[in-house]
């Protein structure tokens, strides 16, 4: 996840553009993912993200651009072999049972792990002979997880895999999902719209606004850049201290001003303080529409 | 993969199988009573028109049923064309089921290939089975095996069940694809499913092979100012009809308006008064002797019959099955292309 891009990274997005009739989904989007990383994907909703995952996976073919798995670039499906794909709703064949849904996995894969999948099935005691359309939601999603995990996928794409979930369920979806990447050491990506979640599970992070990736770093080290800073009430000009293109946003009240900035700045004037943001301050003054950032 | 679709459409499958054995079986039976009756009235060699030909053996033949059942084996193809291809791909879309199968080890062509297949392969071979069946069971008379270029009898034999099908399939799983919807593809499918298959085993089919014409002198005792002459003539009946009337002076086909026309002035008034019955037979000997005269003076002395002949039949099925074949493929083939176009579901 750097603006350098290197040979090793599991996915690598190459200025990605999409476009549904006259409208863009996607646009100039560039980033790599680090190896063994746990990556966030952020972004409202309606900003690509979904978008991104699919044509990652070989569901779309991008307008312009290209994406490579393991360095080789994506076509129209099949799935790259070391690609598993978690598609937000978990479309599974509803009126099939539990056992079926794993012989059907089995056979439509090249490499499958059915220990594999019969001991996440069993973690997540689903019952085999229930049909996955009486599932809940959390065994659904554990049931789809079990089944791309199966593949033993080196990459592993999940869009919003813990949306409405309960706590509970949640909690074990996480945990299968982290006991899976410390045992393989598999790359994540996870689009999420929770803020928490991302602060623990990821490591990395990218932020996706308008079908572009407007932040992109390691997460400690994006809050060791970020500032929060507050002064008193300005106005543009009062702001000549900070570098050009170091402000992300500036929020005025009558009396205060607050500034988020990119890196570090120098001795602030007189009346100006500087403290640490938050991840969920920084990842919200991106989304609405802050500006460009990288950190590593 | 197969496994996999077979698993999905296995229900559909054995369901048309089982509607093909019954329609086959119908058809079984039907021919097991007309045998049965003749039979009864003592006929033993039935496949020879000159035998068994009586007034009675012609009774036994039940008209109705035939024409009914021919209308089931016409209408089987298409209907069950339809029912297996327009929901082969809809369900996957309505479910978004088509996402977890084109991210396993699966390409778009492969699953296409492998669904249609699926579906396909034994809707053909039960209608090859269908379409013989029904061939050997109309051989057993010669009530039913006259006629093998008929409409209603062309279009249910040999491998033309299966061709229908076979197109009938294609338009539908095209329709599901492009439709989306297990309604609007099942609705869509059947009506331009029927309307092409309709068009080329009926209409289309007579203007692909050279037509021939049989010309004799018009009979004139049989010559009459308000019929045109009945298709008869040396041509084999095993020929497809196409049409049949007079010739003018000049090899032409003519109108029976257009003969009146020229004739109507010098036919003899009607008798004036309160004719009798002698009268009018009298009346009626002058009228169609006048008519005979006029056609005759007129250069009206020939009868033509157009027909495609029998020895054609072969051709005709091979042509026939060439173009359904080739719509088929191109069916197939603009439904694999919109398929590698972006699933709408994906946002």
């Amino acid at each position: 996840m750097t603006d350098t891009l290197v040979d090793s990274s599991p996915l690598r997005v190459v200025e990605v553009g999409q476009r549904y009739g006259r409208k863009w989904a996607l646009r100039g989007c560039s980033f790599e993912l680090r190896p063994g990383a746990v990556t966030a994907l952020v972004g409202p909703n309606g900003a690509g993200k979904s978008t991104l995952m699919a044509a990652a996976a070989g569901l779309l073919r991008p307008t312009q651009g290209r994406i490579e798995v393991q360095g080789e670039v994506v076509t129209a499906s099949p799935s790259h072999p070391d690609l598993g794909y978690l598609a937000q709703d978990k479309p599974l064949y509803r009126q099939y049972r539990v056992r079926e849904m794993l012989e059907i996995g089995r056979h439509l894969n090249a490499r499958w792990d059915a220990a594999h999948a019969d001991a996440l099935v069993d973690a997540a005691n689903l019952d085999r002979d229930q049909r996955v359309g009486t599932l809940s939601g959390g065994q659904r999603t554990r049931l789809a997880l079990a089944l791309v995990l199966a593949r033993r996928p080196r990459v592993l794409l999940l869009d919003e895999p813990l949306a409405d979930l309960d706590p509970l369920a949640r909690l074990e979806v996480q945990q299968t999902l982290m006991t899976e990447v410390v045992d393989t050491g598999m790359t994540v990506l996870m689009s999420s719209h929770i803020l928490g979640e991302i602060a623990e599970l990821c490591e990395d992070l990218l932020v996706m606004v308008g079908g572009s990736i407007t932040l992109s770093g390691v997460i400690d080290t994006v809050l060791a850049q970020h500032r929060v800073l507050v002064g008193p009430g300005t106005g543009p000009d009062g702001l000549d201290f900070l570098p050009e293109g170091s402000v992300v946003e500036v929020q005025r009240a009558a009396r205060q001003t607050t500034v988020l900035v990119d890196r570090p700045v120098g001795p602030l004037p007189i009346g100006w303080s500087s403290s640490d943001p938050t991840l969920e301050e920084i990842v919200v003054a991106y989304l609405r529409g802050g500006g460009q950032g990288t950190g590593r | 993969m197969w496994w996999v679709s077979w698993r999905q459409h296995r229900v559909q499958v054995m369901i048309a199988l089982v509607v093909m054995a019954v329609v086959a079986l119908a058809v079984l039976l039907f021919q097991l009573v007309l045998v049965s009756r003749l039979h009864a009235l003592g006929c033993t060699v039935l496949t020879d028109p000159s035998e068994c030909n009586s007034r009675a053996a012609m009774d036994a033949f039940d008209e109705n049923t035939w024409h009914l059942l021919r209308a089931v084996l016409v209408a089987t193809p298409i209907v069950l064309g339809v029912f297996l291809g327009a929901p082969l791909f809809p369900r996957e879309f309505d479910q978004r089921t088509e996402v977890f199968a084109l991210t396993q080890s699966v390409g778009r062509r492969r699953w296409w290939t492998v669904k249609v297949t699926v579906v396909g392969a034994p809707l053909v071979l039960g209608l090859l089975g269908l379409g013989f069946g029904t061939q050997w069971c109309d051989g057993t008379t010669w009530f039913t095996a006259r006629g093998a270029m008929d409409d209603g009898t062309f279009q249910v034999r040999s491998i033309m069940p299966a061709t229908f099908g076979l197109l009938a399939l294609a338009v539908a799983v095209t329709a599901g694809v492009v439709v989306r919807s297990l309604v609007g593809s099942l609705v869509a499918g059947l009506i331009v499913a029927a309307g092409v298959v309709v068009l080329i085993a009926f209409p289309l089919r007579s203007h692909l092979l050279p037509t021939s014409r049989e010309i004799t002198p018009v009979d004139a005792a049989a010559a009459s100012p308000t019929t045109m002459p009945d298709p008869v003539g040396p041509y084999d009946p095993g020929s497809l009809y196409l049409a049949s009337g007079l010739l003018d002076s000049n090899g032409d086909p003519i109108s029976l308006n257009a003969i009146s026309a020229l004739c109507d002035p010098s036919m003899p008034p009607l008798p004036e008064g309160n004719p009798d019955q002698q009268d009018m037979d009298s009346y009626n000997d002058k009228y169609n002797k006048a008519w005979t005269q006029c056609q005759r003076d007129n250069g009206i002395t020939r009868n033509y019959v157009d027909y495609v002949p029998a020895a054609m039949l072969w051709p005709m099925r091979g042509l026939v099955t060439g173009i359904c074949v080739l719509l088929a493929a191109l069916f197939l083939a603009a439904g694999a292309f919109r398929l590698r176009a972006a699933p709408r579901s994906s946002r």
